[in-house]
Parts: structure tokens; sequence; C-alpha cells
């Protein structure tokens, strides 16, 4: 309705209500007939309606004497104004308006003419369609507009989902970040190797703590079929425990495969997995092994940690092949074989190896699972070795030994040992590999240069990569 | 095994009666909130997830207090729930999982609402829609019913509301029609004097307002059940006998709403305004419905309970929207106020400035209204009005319009940053979202399929119209100055006033 508040116009204090509350028609001079609209009776009285100003409309005794049954106000005659006198059958009771000129005249009825207005249909309006395309019977437009919904459903989903996948990759590269060169005298890099499941996870969820919480990045390389028997994928907790670790911390831990099954299959160099096996079995082993990590993990990498530290030529060309970027064998196998002074690149791979092993292998008694650990000092002089040569610092641990509180603090003294000396940066094999390629880690005749943060490199490259 | 027949046999009669379409629809949003939560970081997830269950123990123990254990009502109210949402939000930043920054916290929120909004208010909807009982069939005996027709200035348009009162279906012994002319300037009263009757009567009035006009007309009305329609809507011809059914055996009944429909579909902006409605009205409105807690009985048309309305003093001056106030002091009286399938087609505006206008009365009345029942906020008493209803139109009103500029400002920042392609992705994202809540109801209600290539207006642009204008009129009302009576043009009344072409 359009009408606009104007408000009534309440009496002056003092001014009068302009009729006695009851009369005549006939006194009025009001309604021409006289008689009820309704019931014909002559019986009809007028009523003075009134409105308070909080807005209740009423006869006028029904308020003059006490406050208004409204608002509990006073009703004083300033606080009223008049509406209309109107006529009320004392016989049936209906009000009725007393006829005046001019306002009871009457147009002419006229015709009316309704727009056309719109029907909703049960399952949607389909009248738009062209007539050929409209099916005749109910059962058939009810049909097409299931149609018409299940085409809706999945273009949702499918746009939903195409946008999710833009969204992902976004969100890996989604600020820009602004990035600096910095100089550093070595480069530390941990590799965690052995993480399978079943295994003594409480170590290996104490071991990850302590690189959370002392922010060092880490390499784990995951043996996707412990001992040949169950593919990791067939437990989820470490699987999940694994994505957790990707999502929640993002570029600190990298997911490189360790082997297939981690067991010796041949004595090249006095025991391996994959040295001086067929090259087609360690491809199979290999896809194998890369499909698992695939199910198991979010974003595996391109590295490539051979179990007993081995691998031969035909390992170098079966990840040559696919595509892997980083092999990350023993310091003392790596240099026999090759006879390079590591990181090096060969045979279209890097081939960057472990520096200190943590675990004193050589003194470990037969026939216990118990291995004893390097003292601190032996640790941090091979660190210290690694920082006045400039050399690349790769520190190899076996989380399940770290079985106590002592062994744990013995790997947080040597994390608080290397980042209490200067110009020492931490990154993971990943990281240190996609630095070099994009010309974003340079060695120079000091040490090296980063562009930081590093981690930006290997975001770059996985989104390109997804 | 007879007796197993006859529960397999009422279960297969349940299952053919769902509507599988609708509940088809409703479940394909799992897959974009699926991928929403996949994109989200561990962080924001936890929070939205203890948000949505802070908010379901709040729901749920609103629902079981009020519907089985009223002396409890006093415990974890809105205030309750206030300070813990503040404690909740103080927490998820000193864990960590929230960055303690505003643009964070506002699209957090706004996510949050978009999950409760789709599976509460949504969920709630559909569910509606399968059981509902609330729109009774109408059937005779029919109530006497009195319909109040207030008309200002509506000269050309009165005539219309009252043939389609006429043609309706209503035994003409139980009806009566009183057209309350508020003082018009034009032929509105003649126009309708052309139809005075025993079925018609005309009646008139110095201009007071459309409060005025109905409580004047009130005076006139014999019926048991009041009903209101404004002078420019044409009801259906089974209007009125569905807006009366719902009383016939609810005596708790104290109003019941209509469906209104635009039928000027011709322009983009009419056709937002059409897909606002059928969203509100089916998707919005039946969750409230579902607790009889329904907030607006529209003035195109409405029905009340005679002693309901004149129970609370009918129409109060206080506000632009005079409905939305008369409806809630009808709630706070402890009637049910529910929704029927009575439709009545409206003229919407077809120009920005007439929607401006006729949305600045909406906005500004519904920020008086709201004002004016503030202590519904408070009082416990007033049951799931205060628990439920009242709550999510603060947060529509006084949350939404801003965090809607202000995550639009984000999203602008992000373009210029160059981040151009997540922002598309955003976009396509959520409006993916709104299409299905659209399809949802376009479905429920079998209006017009091709109304769904407005619903990216509602992520950006339309929205935001009516958000710019719900934030002046806030301010309009907070600076407390005399605000007049905006109303749209009418369109026919323009097209007369302009010169024939030559």
């Amino acid at each position: 309705m359009a009408t606009h508040p104007t408000g009534p116009s309440y009496l002056s204090v003092g001014e009068s209500l302009q009729y006695s509350e009851y009369g005549t028609v006939e006194s009025m001079g009001g309604h021409s007939k006289g008689e009820c609209q309704q019931c014909g009776s002559s019986s009809v009285t007028t009523e003075r309606i009134v409105e308070h100003r909080c807005g209740h409309v009423s006869t006028a005794t029904a308020v003059e004497d006490g406050p208004c049954p409204k608002c509990g106000q006073s009703t004083r005659t300033d606080t009223l104004a008049a509406v209309n006198t109107v006529c009320r059958c004392r016989d049936c009771g209906r009000r009725f308006e007393v006829e005046s000129e001019p306002a009871g005249t009457a147009l002419e009825r006229r015709e009316i003419t309704f727009p056309e207005l719109p029907t909703p249909t049960p399952g949607g309006e389909l009248s738009w369609l062209p007539d050929r395309y409209l099916p005749t019977s109910d059962h058939g437009q009810r049909l097409l507009a299931s149609v018409l919904v299940v085409v809706i459903l999945l273009s949702g989903v499918a746009v939903a989902i195409s946008v999710s996948t833009v969204l992902e990759s976004e969100q890996t590269d989604a600020a820009p970040i602004d990035r600096t060169w910095e100089e550093y005298d070595t480069i530390v890099i941990f590799r965690n190797d052995d993480i399978q499941p079943w295994y003594n996870p409480e170590a290996m969820r104490a071991v990850d703590q302590v690189f959370i919480e002392e922010e060092v990045p880490v390499t784990l390389g995951i043996i996707p079929m412990v001992g040949g028997e169950q593919p990791i994928t067939a437990d989820e907790t470490t699987c999940s425990y694994l994505r957790s670790l990707e999502t929640e911390y993002p570029g600190q831990f990298e997911m490189a495969l360790h082997g297939y099954t981690h067991e010796a299959q041949t004595d090249f160099y006095n025991g391996s997995e994959f040295g001086g096996m067929p090259a087609t079995t360690q491809a199979e082993w290999l896809a194998a092994g890369e499909e698992l990590m695939h199910d198991c993990v979010d974003r595996p990498s391109k590295t490539f940690i051979p179990p007993m530290n081995t691998y031969d030529e035909s390992t170098v060309d079966v990840l040559a092949e696919a595509e892997y970027s980083v092999v990350s064998g023993g310091d003392w196998f790596t240099s026999m074989q090759y006879n390079a002074t590591p990181p090096f690149e060969a045979d279209g791979i890097r081939h960057v190896p472990e520096t200190q092993a943590f675990e004193n292998w050589t003194a470990a008694e037969d026939g216990t699972d118990e291995v004893p650990l390097y003292d601190l000092e032996t640790l941090t002089d091979s660190f210290d070795r690694s920082v006045e040569t400039n050399a690349v610092h790769v520190q190899m641990i076996h989380y399940q030994y770290f079985t106590s509180d002592q062994r744990l603090e013995r790997l947080r003294s040597l994390i608080q040992h290397m980042k209490a000396t200067d110009d020492v940066t931490f990154m993971t094999l990943e990281q240190f590999d996609a630095g070099l390629e994009a010309d974003e880690i340079e060695e120079t005749d000091d040490g090296w240069r980063v562009l930081e943060p590093i981690e930006a490199t290997t975001a770059n490259r996985g989104s390109v990569a997804s | 095994m007879s007796r197993v027949a006859a529960v397999g046999a009422r279960l297969w009669t349940r299952l053919r009666s769902v509507r599988w379409l609708s509940v088809a629809l409703f479940l394909s949003a799992v897959f974009p909130f699926w991928l929403l939560v996949g994109v989200m970081d561990d962080g924001s997830l936890y929070a939205v997830a203890g948000f949505g269950l802070l908010m379901a123990c709040y729901v749920g123990w609103s629902y079981y207090v009020v519907t089985y254990r009223p002396w409890y009502r006093g415990v974890f109210g809105v205030g309750t729930l206030a300070l813990v949402l503040c404690g909740y939000a103080v927490g998820i930043v000193v864990i960590g999982w929230v960055a303690p920054s505003p643009i964070q916290f506002v699209h957090l929120i706004a996510i949050a609402l978009i999950f409760i909004y789709y599976w509460f208010i949504a969920l709630i909807a559909i569910y509606h829609d399968q059981v509902s009982d609330s729109r009774a069939t109408p059937s005779p005996p029919y109530p006497s019913l009195s319909v109040l027709v207030p008309a200002y200035n509506e000269a050309g348009y009165v005539s219309r509301a009252i043939t389609s009162l006429l043609e309706a279906e209503y035994p003409t012994e139980q009806i009566e029609i009183i057209v309350i002319d508020d003082g018009s300037t034009d032929e509105t009263a003649a126009e309708a004097r052309s139809f005075d009757s025993d079925l018609v009567r005309v009646v008139t009035k110095a201009n007071g307002g459309k409060y005025s006009a109905l409580n004047y007309g009130l005076l006139f009305a014999e019926g048991e059940i009041i009903a209101t329609v404004d002078a420019d809507s044409i009801v259906a011809p089974d209007a009125l006998t569905r807006i009366v059914a719902p009383f016939a055996d609810d005596p708790d009944l104290g109003a019941v709403a209509s469906n209104v429909t635009i039928w000027n579909r011709d322009s983009l902006l009419t056709r937002c305004q059409q897909l606002e409605y059928t969203i509100g009205v089916n998707i919005y409105r039946r969750m409230l419905d579902h607790f009889g807690i329904v907030l607006i009985v529209p003035g195109c048309l409405g029905a009340y309970r005679r002693d309901a309305l004149e129970g609370v003093f009918a129409y109060d001056p206080e506000t632009l929207t005079e409905d939305f106030d008369v409806t809630m002091k009808v709630l706070r009286s402890g009637y049910r106020v529910t929704v029927s399938d009575a439709r009545v087609y409206t003229e919407a505006p077809d120009t920005w400035a007439s929607l401006y206008n006729q949305r600045l009365r909406w906005y500004r009345g519904n920020y008086m209204t709201l004002f004016k029942h503030r202590r519904v906020l408070v009082d416990p008493s007033y049951g799931l009005l205060h628990r439920l209803a009242v709550p999510f139109r603060l947060v529509e009103m006084f949350f939404l319009p801003i965090a809607t500029w202000i995550i639009l400002g984000f999203i602008v920042w992000l373009a210029l940053t160059g981040q151009v392609v997540q922002v598309l992705a955003l976009f396509v994202f959520f409006t993916s979202i709104i299409v299905l809540i659209a399809a949802l109801g376009i479905l429920i209600e079998g209006e017009d399929w091709r109304l769904l290539v407005y619903a990216p207006l509602f992520v950006v642009g339309y929205k935001h119209f009516h958000d710019a204008l719900n934030l002046k009129c806030l301010l309009d009302v907070l600076s407390n100055r005399k605000l007049d009576w905006t109303q749209a043009q009418r369109i026919e009344q323009r097209r007369a006033d302009d010169p024939p072409p030559k």
C-alpha cells in the first residue's frame, strides 16, 4: 500500500472533542437512510472515533475516562486526535460510516484486466521452453525437471571440484614472498630414515616433535612395503599422521622414498636392496614404491634414499628414467663408487650422501635391537668440520633408536649446537636440489649463497608440477 | 508375518512420499563443502568445526529446553552464548588456530555462517518441506473473515485488488471486504466505492498512515479472522481459503503469512527480487515456520486471529514496517506464527531508484522494530523467539552487511595484489553453493528455473546493494532523526503519468 505516515493532528489542550459521544443519526444529519446497512434496524447511534498518541484507535468513550488501555498513559484531550464519526447499530452492532458528499460518490466500475500471473508448478516452471521441447504429460515434465536438477547438481559438483584444484595450487604459492640472498658457511640436511608403520610410533612422533619445536626441516625416508609383507597404506594411522605433518608444517617435512622392502637382497657392498639387482626389478620396485607413496602421503618428493646406503649404476638409471632428482646414499659408499666430492651430479641425478650417522653401528652388540648413539662431541665435531670445509652436512638418523628422553635430548642438543653456530642454514634434500636447479642456491668460495626462504623454491616447483 | 508386511508397506509408503529430487539436490552440497574443507587450513577448520559444535549444542539445548524443560529456559541462553563465543574467539587465537586479525575473523565467521545456513537452516527447510503439516489443506466450514484493504493513492490498483478478492474462493456469507481509504488525493476512494455492496464496504479517514488506517478498519471488522491485503496486490483464487486453513486446528496460532510472488518479471531487477523471495521464503522462512516463529506476516497478504490482533492492540505508529512490528507483538504475546501456501502477487519495483525507496522503508523499519522489541533478546520467557529467531535476525541485519563489505574489500585487495585466479576461484566456488541453495528453493517452490541465472548476483552485486542500504538504514535509525515513509514508484501510475508517445 502506498501511504504516508503523516500522523494524526492532536487536539490542543482545553479543546473539547467536537461531538458528544452519543447522538442519533438524524442529529448528525449524516446517514441518509438512518438505518443499519446490515439488519435494517433504525436503532442507530453515532460514535466518535479517536486516536490516542500511542496509535490506539477506538471510540472516544473507551478512552476518555481513564488511561489508554493500550499504553496506560493519560488520555487528556491533547493526546487524542479525532479520526471520524461513525454509526453503530444498537441491534446488530455493525459499524458503518456516516455517508456524506462528495466522499460517497462512486465511479463507474471499470473493466479489470489482470496481468499475466506466473503459476509455480511442482518440479519447477518449464513453460519458457519452446513447445516442441516441452513434454505434454505431467510425467514427462517432471522427468524433464528431474533431468534439469541432475544437470545442475553435476555441474555444481564439477565446478566445485575444478575450482578446488585451482584453490589448492593457489594456496601453495598464495602470496608473493619477499626473498633475499643470504650467505652461509654450510648447509645442514637432516635425513630421518626407516619411517614405517607399526614400529615404535611413539619414537617416530617424539623425534618429529623435536624438529617441530626446533623449527628445523627434515627429510623422512619412508619404507613403502616394510619387510615385503604389508604396504604402508595398510596402516592408515601412519599415513594420516604423515599427511598431517605435510599440511600442518608445509615445507618442513619432505616425504622421500626409502627403498621398497628395506631388506638386503644382494651382497652388493656387504648388503643392498637395490644394488646388484637387475634393472627391471629395480624399476618395478621403484614404481610400486612410488605408487604406495602417492596413496599414503599428499606430496611424495623425487628423492630416493637407498636402504643400506648403497645403489648401483642401474639404480641411478632407473631413478633418472623415473625423473628422480636426488639420491642420498652413504658418504663412504658414494666416495668409493664415484670418487667425487659430494654433492655432485652424475648420470642425470644429484648425489647428496649422508655425512654423519647418529647411530654407532660398529659398537652395536650382536643379537640386540639396541644401537648405541655417538656421543654429542663426535657429532658436533663432525658438524664443525663441515662448517670449516664449507661442506653440505647431511646428518642421518634412524628414529626407532630414539627411545629415551636422554637420546632425544642428544638430538636436540646437536640441533641447538648447529643453530648456535653462525652462518648455518637448514633444509631438506628436495629443497637443496630445487635451489641448485633454480640457481637459488649457489656454491661460493666461502660457502653457499641461498635465496631465502628456500621453501618458496619447492613450493613454486610443487605448484607447477601439480 | 502379516505384521512385518504391514511395517514394510508403511515403510514403502513413507519412502514413496519422500521427494527424492530435493533430497538429492540438498545432499549434493556435500561435495562443495567437502572441497571447501579440503582447501581450509587445519586451524581454520578446527575453529569452524568448534563453532559449529557450539551452535549445534546451543540450538539442540534451546529446542529441548523450550519444548520440554521450560524451567531451565534461563540456562545457556543468548547472553551465555555470546559470552561463550567471545571466550571461544579468544581461545582459538591463543591456541593458534586463527591469527588475531579482524579480516581473518570476519572471513572465518562468514564461512561458519555459510555452514550453519546450509546445514542447519536449509536442512530444517528441506525436512519441513518433506513432512510439513502446517500447511493445512483448506476445508469447510470456513471461519468468518474480514479482509482489510488499506489504500492511499492506489487509483488503478485498488480495483484489481478488490476484484481478485471477490473472485477468490470463499463463502460469501462468511466474508467481508473493508477498503480503508487513508485520505487519498486521487480517485482511490471513488474507484473502491464502485464495488460497494454487501460484501465490500469502503470507509474513509484523513491521512494518518497505514497503521492508523488498519486500526480504523479493524473497528468495522466483524470476522473472527482478520486478513490484511495491500491495495496493490492480487490474491490467488485459493489464497483466502488457504490462509485461514491453519487456524482451524491450532488455537495457539496467532497469525499466518502468505507466499509473496512477483508478477512483473520482465527485467533483471525484478527477477533478482523474485529469486530473493524464493530463497528467503523457501529456505530461511521455512526454518522459522518449523518452530512457529515466523517473524514477518507480510502486508501484501496476512491473516490474524482476531483475539491475537486485538490482544496486542493491533498496529503501532513507531516503526515504518507495521507488518514486522505487529507480528513481533503477536509472537511476544505467546502465539505461534506460521506460513501458508496462500499466494499473493505483487508488483516489484522495476528501477533501482524505486527499489532503493522501497527497501529504505523496509530496512529502516526492520531496525526500528528490532530496537523496539530489544527486550526479546534478554528475556528467556520468549522461548525460541528469544533463542533463535531474533539472534539470527540480528546476525542477518547487523553482522552480515558489514561482513559482506569487509570481505569484498579483502577480495579486491587480493585481486589488486595479483591473485586474480584465487579470487575467481573463490567466486565460482561460493556461487556454486548459492546456485544449489537457489535451486533448492526453486524446486520446493516450483518456480521458474531460469531464475538460477541470477544466483551469481547474490554473491557479488545485488547482495552488496542491499547490504550497503542496510548499513545506511542502520545509521539513519541510530541518528534518531525523523524518517519519512518512502515508497517505490507504481509502474502503472507512472505509465499513466507519462505522456503518450507522439
